[in-house]
């Protein structure tokens, strides 16, 4: 070995351990080495085990649900009893069953009466399908996370299997371990509307947004409805908005009876259909939730049965503080932002000098 | 050594302190601008999953359209038979058939307000409904009515009165008045003993006191008195004390000539004939777990398909 390299050799060394001493330090400082090697994919792990048990959780509340659906479907003699103020689209006054034809008899679903016959056995398929659905959500709001609700096609085979597609896949955070619940933000995208390119805040999922719904409003009306859950914190309230954006194809579907709802099967009469959905072939004057100004809403922790006259005053007066006005047949529907039931409100407004909350 | 040698070892360490330096820039420095960690987003990623299922069950549908074939044939049966002859024919290994299989709350608020809507709608006047609650110890057992059954009756609106259950989530029944009032109790007690013996204790609400009140009671028959009074008419729920009738405030009930009101001398009210049947399926063999929020309980059950239906009566020769 030459001189040289005796004279080398330790320097480098010396270097080598000074770097990597300084680099433990830089990184230690910067807390990368708080979290053992293969947390994330810890993170990963745990979240795939979620999807397991939530996996797990509707096949046996799919499998109850059909149990407990032939019962009540058996009890009620085959017709099902499904209220419009359970159907998220219902236009018309709620609570007014709409699946009866003659009523019931004492308790017992009248098949025949003197001249008329009010059962009609092809409908039992129907029927079930309805019960189901109402069934499957009520155990799927109760999963602790945000599973879809009403997002089932079903198909009924003989002696009896029922199977459901998900229209939309499940999808769950996968969250920093060192905190158990989601930070949600609002999410920009946009989309195509019959208007043209619209902004559109996604808040799915986050406070504002009831649990199994799916939300979304323009930017304009998002910051209104923002606006208004201030207002309402304020009174020691807070909203829930469970039906906003609805896209072309979407009302498309419900106007067709694709969706659980069935509307298209049960009221094949148009006019008569459009008391409970509209039809989005009559344009967004007709169907404001397709524009993403319109928002049905009621106070979080309540059903709309559960809201009072007072509770409905009360949204009443914070909504139109934040710039929304009603729709008169609908408590819980809202616009804003230049729809034309909103312009014509406003407009009367002006005419009138009087505050118009509510409008036909 | 050579002098290329040289130069890549000096390379080393600079190459090693530029890493360090690397490593000490970037997403660091952009970290303090964020001011509010705790509204960051503490989500890294989205797992997303098809959640369709498959469920089955041994049942099947097309037992309606077995049930309505059967009833077609019950109806052309009543023709010539009581619906109770034809019902008892019709019994096979499938299905077991019923007249009416209402038990507990839904017997005692059902039966109740039957009697008492059948009552309205007669349209006779100075006469009485009468139904005795008496049942055998037999038929206590079997209706599930070894219990204290509380019914509470108000009006929401005019002409209407609704029957509910307490204690028994959504179960209820709107009676239509016609425009009758009069003394209407605002609670209905009943309870069974062991040995049948029914008592039933009905409670008033008096409008021009303004205060409730417990009627004469126990009971253990139901008594309807339908009058005339000054061209009003009026239906009263009474007791019978000998051949007279008590109103609720235990006061005698005077006819327009100031005497008592003699009941061997009142008619019973014309009940018209309705002719409309509740009937009760069951399928035999076959039973699945369900809730039913009359007993609270989630437990294997059979189902039971309930449906009323007009029959025609039979013809007479």
């Amino acid at each position: 070995m030459k001189k040289s390299s005796l004279f080398f050799m330790p320097l480098i060394v010396i270097i080598l351990i000074i770097v990597l001493v300084n680099l433990y330090i830089v990184l230690l400082e910067k807390g990368s080495f708080t979290k053992p090697i293969g947390s994330r994919q810890f993170d990963l792990f745990k979240t795939y085990l979620e999807a397991e048990k939530a996996l797990f959780f509707i096949d046996q509340s799919a499998k109850y649900s059909l149990q407990q659906s032939i019962y009540e479907l058996a009890k009620d003699g085959g017709l099902s009893e499904v209220y419009a103020s359970d159907v998220l689209t219902s236009r018309e006054t709620p609570f007014i069953p709409i699946a009866k034809k003659c009523g019931k008899f004492y308790g017992y679903s009248l098949w025949y009466e003197k001249d008329a016959v009010c059962f009609d056995e092809n409908k039992v398929k129907l029927n079930l399908e309805l019960l189901f659905n109402e069934r499957m959500n009520s155990y799927l709001d109760d999963y602790p996370i945000n599973i879809w609700l009403d997002n089932y096609k079903y198909e009924i085979r003989d002696s009896i299997e029922i199977i459901g597609r998900a229209k939309e896949p499940l999808k769950l955070d996968i969250l920093k371990d060192e905190r158990k619940e989601a930070v949600k933000k609002p999410i920009e995208e946009k989309i195509i509307t019959k208007e043209g390119i619209t902004e559109l805040k996604e808040f799915t999922g986050t406070e504002l947004c009831a649990k199994g719904s799916k939300c979304g409003l323009t930017a304009e009306a998002y910051q209104k409805l923002e606006e208004a859950q201030k207002l309402a914190k304020e009174k020691g309230k807070s909203l829930e908005i469970y039906s906003a954006y609805r896209s072309e194809e979407e009302q498309t579907a419900l106007w067709g009876g694709q969706t659980p709802e069935r509307y298209r099967q049960r009221f094949p009469n148009e006019e008569e259909r459009r008391k409970y959905v509209c039809n989005p072939n009559l344009g967004l004057g007709e169907c404001p939730h397709m524009t993403g100004k319109a928002v049905d809403i009621r106070f979080k922790g309540k059903s709309n049965s559960d809201m009072t006259v007072d509770d409905w005053k009360e949204l009443e007066k914070i909504m139109y503080t934040a710039g929304f006005r009603r729709y008169t047949a609908e408590l819980w529907h809202y616009e804003c932002c230049g729809t034309e039931r909103y312009n014509r409100a406003v407009q009367l407004e002006k005419e009138t000098g009087k505050e118009v909350r509510a409008i036909s | 050594m050579e002098t290329k040698d040289l130069v890549l070892l000096m390379l080393i360490p600079i190459i090693l302190v530029s890493l360090v330096i690397y490593t000490d820039t970037g997403p660091a420095i952009t970290g303090a601008v964020v001011n509010e960690p705790a509204k960051e987003s503490n989500i890294i990623g989205t797992y997303s999953i098809n959640p369709s299922f498959k469920a089955k069950e041994k049942y099947d549908l097309d037992d309606y359209n077995k049930i309505k074939e059967l009833l077609d044939v019950i109806m052309s049966c009543a023709k010539q038979n009581s619906v109770e002859q034809c019902v008892a024919q019709i019994n096979d290994n499938e299905f077991a058939w019923q007249l009416g299989c209402d038990k507990g709350a839904e017997k005692v608020l059902y039966d109740f307000a039957e009697f008492f809507q059948d009552c309205i709608d007669s349209e006779d006047n100075n006469c009485i409904c009468t139904k005795n609650l008496e049942l055998s110890s037999e038929k206590i057992k079997e209706y599930g009515l070894l219990n204290t059954f509380d019914l509470i009756l108000n009006e929401p609106s005019q002409n209407k009165i609704k029957i509910e259950v307490l204690k028994s989530e959504g179960l209820s029944y709107g009676i239509n008045t016609n425009g009758l009032s009069g003394w209407i109790p605002s609670r209905y007690v009943l309870g069974y003993d062991s040995n049948g013996i029914p008592k039933l204790n009905l409670f008033f609400y008096d409008l021009s006191k303004g205060d409730d009140f417990k009627g004469p009671g126990p009971l253990t028959k139901l008594i309807i008195y339908k009058n005339n009074l000054n061209n009003i008419n009026t239906i009263d729920f009474v007791k019978q004390e000998n051949d007279n009738l008590k109103n609720p405030r235990d006061n005698i009930i005077m006819d327009k000539d100031n005497k008592p009101v003699e009941v061997s001398k009142l008619p019973n009210c014309n009940i018209k004939p309705k002719n409309t049947y509740k009937l009760c399926v069951m399928q035999k063999n076959y039973k699945i777990t369900a809730y039913d929020k009359l007993d609270g309980q989630v437990k294997e059950r059979s189902p039971v398909v309930k449906f009323a239906a007009y029959i025609a009566p039979a013809q007479n020769p």
